[in-house]
């Protein structure tokens, strides 16, 4: 196991490191920000000043070493809107975020879940094709149109929830939902495939003729099975979610990291953008280290593997 | 290469039918969407009921045909806030996707291929550099990554492009790249190696036909993943807006009036819903009939 | 912790609010009624020569005249009955220091400052504010001397002396502040020292009769305080001598104030002190239209700013809510560079052809981009403030006529129109009420006469930065100053070193304005405008759309009286809770 462990943290730090290399060369390749920066009136030197004070007058590899020794520290730099550290700012986003993003990965485990095992048991029955037209149409569905659709129907027409912005629970549930859709689809979608496989493996067949019940085959055996692939795409959903974030907040005004990287995409306030990129891929690699991590303990085949290459 | 690609496409196509004693229903409704939104946005100059640039600020506002006493035939699916015509636009507004959606396919197919097979076949340090960059671009959460390379290389068309590409690439490489892993050690190969092929013409001769079928299949899921992509960052404002809105923009631009004239944010809404279905249809349908034993499962837990 | 008690009080205050909801109805449609008649008031006064009677500080020394804005509508109830307003607003300031914000962020940090001199919401002249009196001292308007308030307080407890008022200009010309207006303030200003406690003295760079004016704008600081906090430390917990302190800020999400105890207003009637009637307020920023509609319908929020034009029918009919128009004076227009020789592609520059940013202004009609994207109440523009001194009220607006556009555009040798990377309109966020639906009806009809016009979305402040580098070619949604001393903004015409000045320049005016800046005389000065005006108008130097206007929505009790002076302002002094 410890060996699996090594390598896999090995993976993703490598993987941090690729995330900073790719923003360091995005970063050089938008321009340079000075001349955004600099007053109408300001004079060549001032410019120039101006690009001493943030480095841009350096040797490329010398200013990666800098961005490099800025990054350990959590320094991006100040955003050039806000007049905040980039990451005081970004960090300040986050929890509105994780809040939404919470309740629409608990969303689509409540709800894919059970449509996924109904679907599978029911195989080929109209309510399988209506699960699977459910699931196929989810994750067709452009989620910030649904977030319209959502707003029209609940918070327009029928007054029940708010349209957007921030408070208590009532807020989050629509951009909850239309967040958590994708994932809802995607994840019942692959529950039913790996359950249909599972089922028609031997031990099952052998679990039936012990004379066992059908709900205890499936919940001891057929669902423990099926669910590893699951986790694999636990992993994955978080990637949809912290994506989908800049779309559901931008549609529900909810004031998140989403919303702040696109805003900072108009005021072209690289500091900013660079601190969102830099911390969302920090938490999908934690994630996905973690997911691995689960797998390895809950199937062996993975753990001996790893070991042997 | 385009040849390559229609030699591959026809390959599955038949593949596909000749798989399916019968077509189902489904697999031709998507088809049948695809060629009308692909046509559509081809014959745009034949078939837009109204000029490009029309715009009429007298009729700004009309709702689309039988929802309305003030609807008209002469606008049957309503006008926008400066009195453009819906149908016109969202015709128009194809233009942009249908164009965009094959060019980025064509290079994703390419690159994540080449890479693929590249990756599988070389092993090694090639491998090894490949699939840790695989790893690094699936690191950044994809809307995040395009933002940040819109960002970068400005919107536009070909920004566009290089978001689709760079975001499919590494899903693509790394599934071409298990399959043809399966396939290094056939028998095939290693005769056609054993017979002094050169490793290009064993990759491109022997393994690539065998794992037609996988890109066919990929390819065709990304048709709907990149429709609803495109919108999304048209839909932020991070899109193509020249020389027409594409469908995301249009949506944008009609959420500001979402309770006074709902059909503005409804119908593109729609209209990208239709066409990213009928490419997940399409895919699904290939899937079963080309890779029965995977059940989707490998196509769909890469999202 | 704080968080908490808030949520606690506001839901108290929405419960004692739903109690009286019944007899807040009719008085709401009585307001309602009012304030429409109210609003025609305005527009006839205003075009029957409201702008005439103007008159604006100048050389004369004004004595402090009973106080400004802040005493109207004020009732003699005690603060412990006053309640929270909550507010909401379209875009967060970039700060909470008012020397890093720009334009378009006025109302977060207006409420914790006080300039020199104030606008007189009602009528837009220059009123005392910290300083009660001011004139120039050597008769060219090169040196001014101003005399400051005594006793007030900045909300730390210390007393406003004079040498508060010159670090705070001193502090805007700190490069390490990184001041919005630096270059402006150091291409005005020489030196400003403290001559005693309470006097201040300016010397400019050059005699201005105007500065005044332009010096009212500027938010007071606390020297001590800001030097021991750092330019940092001062934005995130920011101090003046406003009515509000601001208790937190959550960027772009939700600001809240206090009220400030020891104000210094004074009741002109009564000479006590008095403090807001409102406890406290909270502004929420609600970036898009519908999201700022459906709080308020919801009681989530009580008052806001930039209703969609789209949505006042809707609004008018509903019976809880109370509209508001306000008319700024401000002229808007999209700018025309007729400035750069070449356009960004090398080819010749189309715009510095008279002939085609005539017949820019032909091609559109105003009057249906006014019934169609705006309100339906707008003005169209003649190029400057209605209210201004020497507003020529004669000028009329260009008539649409795409086929003189058409005919003028062949004249100028551009038969075949002109092509789209050279007609680009830039639109500056959501800074003015449907600035984007009114840029594409504009491109729609340069399109109808062969100009192939765009529209490109650019964030307010970015596009300013843009704006003032000349990197936006060649056409830009914008709204000049509004200030009724310079009936067009001045800087805006000075082809050098103007800062906007890029964008249209015209030697005629130049001199015009050289002169009035020189012409202690009002009447004579507003001559000189009016021709200035003229000119502008006849060289087309913009394309000319309308007067702004803005709607503001209100919904229960609250009462309020919307300012003229700056967009999205909403003067808390008068903001009271009726019924």
């Amino acid at each position: 196991m410890s060996g699996y462990l090594f390598q896999r943290v090995a993976l993703a730090l490598l993987s941090i490191l690729g995330v900073l290399v790719v923003v360091f060369l995005l970063i050089r390749v938008s321009g340079d920000p000075t001349l955004l920066l600099a007053s109408p009136d300001a004079r060549p030197e001032d410019i120039q000043q101006m690009r001493a004070s943030l480095g841009l007058d350096r040797p490329l590899h010398v200013q990666f070493f800098y961005y490099l020794r800025d990054a350990a520290r959590l320094d991006f730099g100040e955003s050039f809107h806000w007049r905040e550290p980039a990451v005081t700012l970004v960090l300040s986003r986050f929890p509105a975020t994780l809040k939404v993003a919470a309740a629409a990965f608990l969303i689509s485990l409540l709800i894919g879940i059970p449509i996924g095992t109904f679907a599978a048991l029911k195989r080929g029955r109209l309510s399988d094709t209506l699960a699977r037209s459910f699931a196929l149409a989810g994750q067709a569905m452009p989620t910030f149109w649904l977030g319209i659709v959502l707003i029209l129907l609940f918070s327009v027409k029928l007054k029940w929830l708010p349209t957007s912005g921030t408070g208590g629970i009532a807020y989050i549930v629509l951009p909850a939902i239309t967040l958590g859709w994708f994932s809802t689809a995607a994840s019942a979608r692959l529950l039913r495939s790996s359950l249909l496989d599972v089922l028609s493996q031997e031990y099952i067949v052998v679990a039936y003729s012990k004379g066992l019940k059908r709900s205890a085959v499936i919940v001891r055996h057929a669902l423990r099975n099926a669910w590893i692939p699951l986790i694999t795409l636990l992993g994955k959903e978080i990637a949809t979610l912290l994506s989908g974030s800049a779309l559901v907040e931008t549609v529900f005004a909810i004031p998140g990291v989403g919303q702040l990287a696109v805003q900072a995409v108009f005021a072209r306030d690289y500091p900013v953008v660079q601190t969102i990129v830099i911390f969302t891929s920090l938490m999908l690699v934690t994630a996905n280290l973690l997911v691995d991590l689960a797998y390895g303990l809950l199937d062996p085949r993975i753990r001996l593997s790893a070991k042997g290459a | 290469m385009s040849t390559l690609a229609a030699t591959l496409s026809l390959h599955g196509a038949v593949g596909a039918i000749r798989a399916t004693k019968r077509l189902p229903l489904s697999a031709v409704i998507a088809a049948a969407i695809l060629v009308v939104f692909f046509g559509g946005a081809a014959l745009a100059p034949c078939i837009a009921p109204y000029d490009r640039q029309h715009q009429n600020l007298s009729e700004a506002r009309i709702p689309p045909v039988l929802f309305d006493a003030s609807s008209t035939w002469k606008h049957p699916l309503g006008t926008d806030q400066l009195g453009r015509d819906e149908l016109s636009r969202l015709i128009w507004g194809a233009q942009v996707t249908a164009l965009v959606i094959p060019l980025s396919l064509l290079v994703v197919i390419i690159v994540g291929t080449a890479s693929g097979l590249l990756a599988a076949y070389s092993g090694g340090v090639v491998d090894l550099v490949l699939m840790r960059l695989v790893d690094v671009q699936l690191s950044i959460p994809p809307l995040i990554l395009a933002i940040a390379l819109v960002y970068a290389i400005g919107p536009g068309f070909s920004g566009i492009v290089i978001v689709l590409v760079v975001w499919s690439w590494a899903r693509f490489a790394r599934i071409i790249r298990s399959d043809v892993l399966t396939q290094r050690d056939r028998e095939y190969v290693l005769a056609a190696a054993a017979i002094g092929c050169s490793p290009w013409r064993v990759m491109l001769r022997h393994i690539l036909p065998n794992v037609a079928n996988t890109i066919l299949v990929l390819a065709t899921l990304d048709i709907g993943r990149f429709v609803v992509f495109e919108a999304g960052l048209s839909f932020l404002g991070l899109g193509v807006k020249k020389p027409s809105a594409a469908w995301g923009s249009m949506l944008a631009e009609g959420r500001a009036f979402v309770v006074d004239a709902w059909w503005l944010a409804m119908i593109p809404g729609l209209a990208i819903l239709l066409v990213s279905l009928a490419g997940n249809l399409l895919g699904d349908f290939l899937t079963d009939a080309l890779d029965p034993r995977q059940r989707g499962a490998k196509y769909a837990s890469t999202y | 912790m704080e968080v908490e008690d808030r949520g606690a009080a506001l839901t108290k205050h929405q419960r004692g609010h739903r109690g009286t909801k019944g007899a807040d109805v009719d008085h709401l449609r009585l307001g309602l009624s009012i304030d429409r008649r109210l609003w025609l008031k305005v527009v006839g006064f205003e075009a029957a020569g409201f702008a005439v009677n103007v008159i604006v500080g100048g050389l004369r020394t004004h004595e402090a005249e009973a106080q400004p804005a802040s005493t109207r509508g004020r009732s003699s109830r005690s603060p412990n009955e006053a309640a929270v307003v909550r507010i909401g607003i379209a875009n967060d300031a970039q700060s909470g220091d008012g020397a890093l914000t720009g334009g378009g962020s006025w109302p977060v940090t207006a409420y914790v400052y006080n300039s020199l001199l104030q606008r007189n919401s009602k009528n837009g002249r220059l009123s005392p504010c910290l300083a009660t009196s001011w004139k120039a001292t050597d008769n060219t308007g090169r040196i001014w001397d101003y005399e400051l308030r005594h006793g007030v307080k900045f909300h730390d407890g210390t007393e406003l002396t004079a040498e508060d008022v010159a670090f705070t200009y001193q502090r805007l010309l700190d490069p390490a502040v990184r001041a919005t207006r630096m270059a402006d303030v150091k291409r005005q200003v020489e030196k400003v020292e403290a001559l005693d406690r309470y006097k201040v003295r300016f010397t400019l760079t050059k005699p201005d009769v105007t500065w005044p004016s332009i010096s009212s704008s500027e938010f007071i600081v606390p020297k001590a305080y800001a030097q021991r906090v750092g330019v940092a430390g001062f934005a995130a917990k920011p101090i003046g001598t406003g009515p509000f302190m601001m208790k937190s800020r959550d960027i772009n999400n939700r600001i809240v104030y206090e009220s400030f105890k020891d104000y210094w207003g004074t009741d002109a009637s009564t000479g006590l002190p008095v403090v807001p009637a409102v406890s406290g307020a909270e502004l929420r920023v609600l970036p898009e239209s519908e999201t700022r509609i459906s709080p308020l319908l919801a009681e989530e929020v009580d008052i806001i700013v930039n209703v969609p034009a789209s949505a006042v029918k809707r609004l008018e009919a509903d019976k809880r809510v109370t509209l508001q128009f306000s008319e700024t004076g401000q002229p808007l227009g999209i700018l025309v560079n007729s400035q750069a020789a070449k356009t960004p592609g090398g080819d010749p520059n189309p715009y510095r052809d008279r002939r085609v940013r005539q017949a820019l202004n032909y091609a559109i009609d105003i009057h249906a981009i006014i019934k169609t994207s705006l309100t339906g109440r707008e003005r169209p523009s003649t190029g400057a403030n209605p209210a201004a001194i020497g507003f020529d009220s004669e000028l009329q607006a260009y008539p649409y006529d795409p086929g003189k556009a058409k005919a003028l555009l062949k004249q100028a040798g551009y038969a075949n129109g002109i092509k789209e990377e050279n007609a680009i309109i830039y639109n500056p966020g959501d800074r003015w009420p449907q600035s984007r639906d009114v840029c594409q009806a504009i491109a729609g009809y340069l399109q109808n006469v062969g100009i192939k016009a765009s529209v490109q979305d650019l964030e307010y402040s970015t596009a300013a930065a843009l704006l003032n580098q000349k990197k936006l070619f060649p056409m830009c949604y914008w709204g000049q100053n509004s200030s009724l001393e310079t009936i067009l903004q001045a800087d805006y015409f000075w082809t050098n070193p103007g800062v906007r000045g890029v964008y249209m320049g015209n030697p005629e005016i130049d001199a015009l304005l050289a002169q009035a800046r020189k012409t202690i005389d009002e009447k004579a000065r507003g001559k000189l405008y009016a021709k200035m005006q003229r000119i502008f108008l006849e060289d087309a130097g913009d394309i000319f759309l309308n007067i702004a206007l803005y709607v503001y929505a209100t919904r229960g009790a609250w009462r309020w009286e919307p300012g003229t002076s700056n967009a999205g302002e909403i003067p808390m002094w008068s903001v009271t809770r009726g019924g």
